[in-house]
């Protein structure tokens, strides 16, 4: 593996940084505004898209930032696993800020500038993430990505938004704090927090004592992924605008956490000593119950974003699930769920939000027939939803088809049975959705004909043309994995990990 | 003009007193300034010192004042940063007063005519200047007889009357809580008395240079467990903190930030007197100060959580602030000293700026009750901007000095500890409980600044203060950034010292 400097990590976020100050100059200029966000979006995925032929050359770019010393380095390393986090939040932030247009414009709500802001910032922590060279960088953008959020969340400034910001905060800073104990933990073993493929902690480096407490740091540290106990935040953040669910709740900032799961099993732990320690199948264990539990939950909820929030606590468990099999294939698995629920998830949310604004409709009961009048986005979905079960032809089947192999591969049937009953549960709380949007007569018919009510006003274009690429991208990664180097990445990063599948 | 340069710096500070005194009907309003040229002398002299040190000279000037007492001074990589920092606050905090001692007593004394006023607001320069010169005392004395003068005599004295006369309540609750100050300060003191005379029935001198000869010596656990129940006191560990929410709640905010200085040079002290020349026989101590330190974290954190003042939220926070020190420092490793040191500078300078911000405010509002404020950002930005700057010192964010401290603090803390599971789980705790900084720091200022603005606070009286209160305060805020950015020089000359060990 041969290092290559190269500031392209830097150029790709100082992107979202220029694009947070143009964004405060032009405030009072909305429509200058939103396309500052759109080309610093486009302009960042290409810096990033452009680092993956190198990647795949099997090099790694780095660039450094700044020695404070004593242990606390800042700087970036792209690897191919970081790199599958990055393309997905740069990709996906584009089409969310298009979205966002519609949404914040049709709902004509408050502080749109310091949404914008908070956005470009929330991206730029979650890129930094995937590109972090060590803990303490990731620890910082961690936080940053926590505080960032607080006032995205917090948006409507009622009762209810500042109930869900606070228990947010509270959940994310502890586990903050928790990651940095673990972070000087390890420095303290180790003298060093660079990841490094097959792990920096070796068995004789502590006892099993310690090396077992720090794990459980580390873990708790990762609450952005919102793995049960410790997942009641999420559905919580809900009260977020819509647009923020999708990127950050689906995308940036969970994923955030379980990148970090993935950083910790496979870099600083390393798959020999998480089976040493016997460490694999207990996060296996608590990975699997969330995705049962998870699962449960959703069905009882008649809120649709909230199911859709229980549904990404149990699919993001699937992701842990993946990372703690510890075996070639299941770790690919992970890898490449991370950007194709990232694209799913964010469909089923932008569909929720398009029905709010469209339709003015939260509560899934209350949503009879709305797949006549807005077929468009009911159709997207429905193709998400599919995804979710783990059905071709979307790319969760692909994923999940890893996920199994993993299990296999690892001699653990009892973790194939707990996947096929979560992909079966999320059946459950699915399909009556989408029964429910397509068959079942709305309560109030006018007779006659269902008006389409998705082209009423040209404002709506800037949501349902989104959540339609989101679709189709569901779609396409399912027949071509390979869209965007995603599964090239997820097989170069595994076999530098594992020396081959 | 560099020869007796030492001197000059412990000097300089009461002739400028003296001078005020002679001509105190003269210069009226220009004390402050007399004194803060006289500050800014002082701090060019110490950066000359400094760059000395620097390249690795180290600064000794010999004054015999009688047998076994000399006026030695010593400049060397330990006590040069904790000099010049404390300098910095003293012009800054000079300055701050100069606006703010006007109001006092005009709050105090009502409408006075000239001559009094001129009396007053020179009195309390002339006191103030001592303050300097105590602290370089301590910094710089080689002698344990010398360092117990300026450790006691120049700071307590003044701090007594200063407090009597410019204090917050009623003339008798103010004497009161002077006098309560002088005698917690007496009985510390005459525990650290005890100590050094016993240490000289043993060694027959007061040298520091000397004390390592007491190493092994019976007596010698007697010797330190006396000085540390000094230092003790004024460090405000538990059960020893009484004093504290009291006397800062008690004094003129203009040098409530010094007194918190007064409370953690102990620890400077500790390390000077104990650590570094009886390394081996303290190690019976660690673990009880570590725990002690860890109960003072706790409680003093909860405690402030619980206020409703601006002035005891501030003293309180010291409470549990000074124990992050004493932390590092009784974890007894190199990288634990030096991380408490480092603390103790990043802490005197967000507390600085937190308790002269909490002086604004009471300043401008004219009410301590952190209840009846509200909404103040859209009329004190700049005030705003402070708090949230020593916010993000005190709860050792990055990019802040804070957080090289704390990270090298319990860097430190685990390398003696993580073998041992108590050890372990008592740093891991340690860690955690910091969050609750920021927990109190940032709610308060939440409270305080955001949300609606309290209809009895829109009038015009409330604005930001003068510049020669806000902008110096910002220029310590900055150099907390520079020392988070770029510590190694501090660095440097405190591992040229502690590496010792």
């Amino acid at each position: 593996m041969t290092v290559v400097e190269s500031i392209r990590p830097l150029l790709a976020i100082s992107c979202p940084v220029t694009c947070a100050l143009l964004i405060f100059l032009f405030r009072k200029r909305p429509n200058i505004r939103e396309s500052c966000t759109i080309i610093a979006g486009v302009i960042q995925f290409l810096i990033i898209i452009s680092m993956a032929p190198i990647i795949l050359e099997g090099n790694v770019i780095k660039c450094h930032l700044l020695t404070v010393g004593a242990g606390i380095v800042f700087s970036y390393k792209v690897d191919a696993f970081g790199l599958i986090f990055a393309i997905t939040s740069s990709f996906l932030w584009i089409l969310v800020s298009f979205y966002s247009i519609g949404y914040m414009r049709a709902l004509k709500e408050h502080a749109q500038t310091r949404y914008y802001f908070l956005f470009a910032l929330a991206i730029f922590s979650a890129v930094s993430i995937a590109m972090a060279e060590n803990l303490i960088t990731f620890y910082l953008f961690y936080e940053t990505l926590t505080l960032g959020t607080y006032w995205l969340v917090a948006h409507h400034e009622d009762e209810e938004a500042f109930f869900g910001a606070r228990k947010y905060l509270t959940y994310l800073l502890t586990s903050g704090w928790c990651l940095f104990t673990a972070v000087v933990l390890t420095y303290c073993i180790t003298g060093t927090t660079d990841f490094v493929g097959g792990g920096i902690l070796r068995s004789d480096s502590a006892s099993k004592f310690t090396l077992t407490v720090l794990f459980v740091l580390f873990a708790l540290g990762s609450m952005k992924a919102a793995w049960m106990p410790f997942h009641s935040w999420l559905p919580g953040a809900m009260v977020a605008p819509t647009p923020v669910s999708a990127l950050l709740h689906a995308v940036a900032v969970v994923k955030a956490g379980v990148f970090g799961f993935g950083r910790i099993v496979c870099y600083v732990y390393g798959t020999d000593l998480m089976s040493e320690l016997g460490l694999g199948v207990i996060l296996a264990s608590v990975a699997a119950f969330t995705m049962i539990v998870g699962s449960f939950l959703a069905i009882g909820e008649d809120n649709l974003k909230k199911r859709l929030a229980y549904c990404t606590v149990s699919q993001l468990s699937y992701i842990i699930f993946g990372m703690a099999l510890l075996s070639p294939f299941g770790v690919t698995g992970a890898m490449i769920h991370i950007p194709f629920h990232g694209f799913m998830k964010i469909t089923l949310f932008l569909c929720a939000g398009a029905i709010i604004v469209i339709a003015g409709k939260k509560q899934i009961s209350q949503m009879a027939g709305i797949g006549r009048a807005m077929p468009v986005t009911m159709i997207a979905f429905t193709i998400g939803a599919i995804g979710m079960c783990g059905a071709p032809p979307a790319c969760g089947f692909i994923s999940k088809w890893f996920l199994c192999l993993g299990t296999l591969q690892s001699g653990q049937l009892v973790f194939l049975a707990v996947i096929l009953t979560s992909s079966l549960l999320d059946a459950v709380y699915f399909f009556p959705i989408v029964r429910t949007a397509f068959f079942e007569k709305p309560a109030e018919t006018s007779g006659g004909k269902v008006e389409i009510i998705e082209k009423k006003h040209p404002i709506y274009l800037f949501m349902v043309i989104p959540l339609a690429i989101t679709g189709i991208f569901s779609i396409v990664f399912c027949l071509f994995p390979r869209t965007f180097y995603i599964l090239d990445l997820a097989e170069m990063a595994v076999r530098s990990l594992f020396g081959g599948m | 003009m560099t020869s007796h340069i030492l001197l000059q710096i412990l000097v300089a500070p009461v002739i400028a007193s003296i001078i005020i005194f002679l001509t105190r009907h003269k210069i009226g309003k220009k004390a402050g300034w007399i004194a803060s040229i006289t500050l800014l002398y002082t701090t060019a002299l110490l950066c000359i010192v400094g760059l000395r040190v620097y390249k690795g000279e180290i600064v000794l000037e010999k004054y015999v004042l009688g047998p076994e007492v000399s006026l030695n001074l010593l400049a060397d990589g330990l006590s040069l940063p904790v000099a010049l920092i404390i300098n910095i606050i003293c012009i800054v905090l000079a300055l701050y007063s100069i606006h703010y001692v006007d109001h006092r007593i005009e709050l105090i004394y009502g409408e006075v005519d000239k001559r009094t006023w001129l009396i007053y607001n020179t009195r309390f320069f002339l006191l103030y200047l001592l303050f300097p010169t105590g602290f370089m005392g301590v910094c710089f004395s080689t002698n344990l007889i010398s360092m117990y003068f300026f450790l006691e005599l120049l700071t307590i004295i003044p701090l007594y009357f200063i407090m009597a006369q410019f204090g917050y309540s009623d003339y008798i609750t103010r004497y009161k809580v002077a006098l309560m100050c002088l005698f917690w300060g007496v009985a510390g003191a005459t525990l650290f008395l005890i100590g050094v005379l016993l240490a000289h029935t043993q060694i027959g001198s007061f040298e520091i240079s000397e004390l390592p000869n007491l190493a092994g010596n019976p007596l010698t656990f007697w010797i330190a467990l006396l000085i540390f129940l000094g230092l003790a006191t004024k460090l405000a560990i538990i059960p020893l903190h009484v004093w504290m929410p009291w006397v800062h709640a008690e004094h003129p905010t203009c040098i409530a930030g010094l007194l918190a200085v007064y409370a953690n040079i102990a620890a400077y002290v500790a390390v000077r007197v104990l650590i570094l020349p009886l390394h081996e026989d303290l190690k019976v101590f660690s673990m009880p100060i570590l725990v002690l330190a860890l109960i003072t974290m706790v409680y003093g954190s909860l405690l402030t959580l619980a206020q409703t003042d601006a002035k005891r939220f501030c003293a309180c926070s010291t409470i549990s602030q000074l124990s992050y020190s004493v932390f590092g420092i009784g974890a007894l490793t190199v990288l634990g000293i030096e991380g408490g040191m480092f603390y103790f500078l990043s802490h005197i300078l967000g507390k600085a700026i937190l308790f002269s911000t909490a002086g604004i405010l009471v300043y401008t509002i004219g009410v301590r009750d952190m209840r009846k404020m509200g909404g103040l950002w859209s009329k004190m930005p700049v005030t705003a901007i402070l708090w949230i700057s020593s916010a993000l010192i005190l709860s050792a964010l990055p990019p802040t000095s804070g957080f090289v401290g704390k990270w090298m603090l319990f860097t430190g803390a685990f390398q003696g500890m993580y073998q041992d599971p108590t050890g372990l789980v008592i740093v891991i705790v340690a860690i955690i409980s910091t969050i609750l900084t920021l927990v109190y720091t940032f709610l308060t200022g939440i409270r305080i600044f955001f949300g609606p603005l309290k209809p009895e606070l829109s009038n015009d009286k409330i604005k930001d203060p003068p510049l020669t209160m806000s902008l110096p305060l910002l220029g310590l805020a900055v150099a907390a950034f520079i020392l988070g950015v770029y510590p190694k020089p501090f660095l440097a000359l405190l591992h040229s010292v502690i590496g010792l060990l």
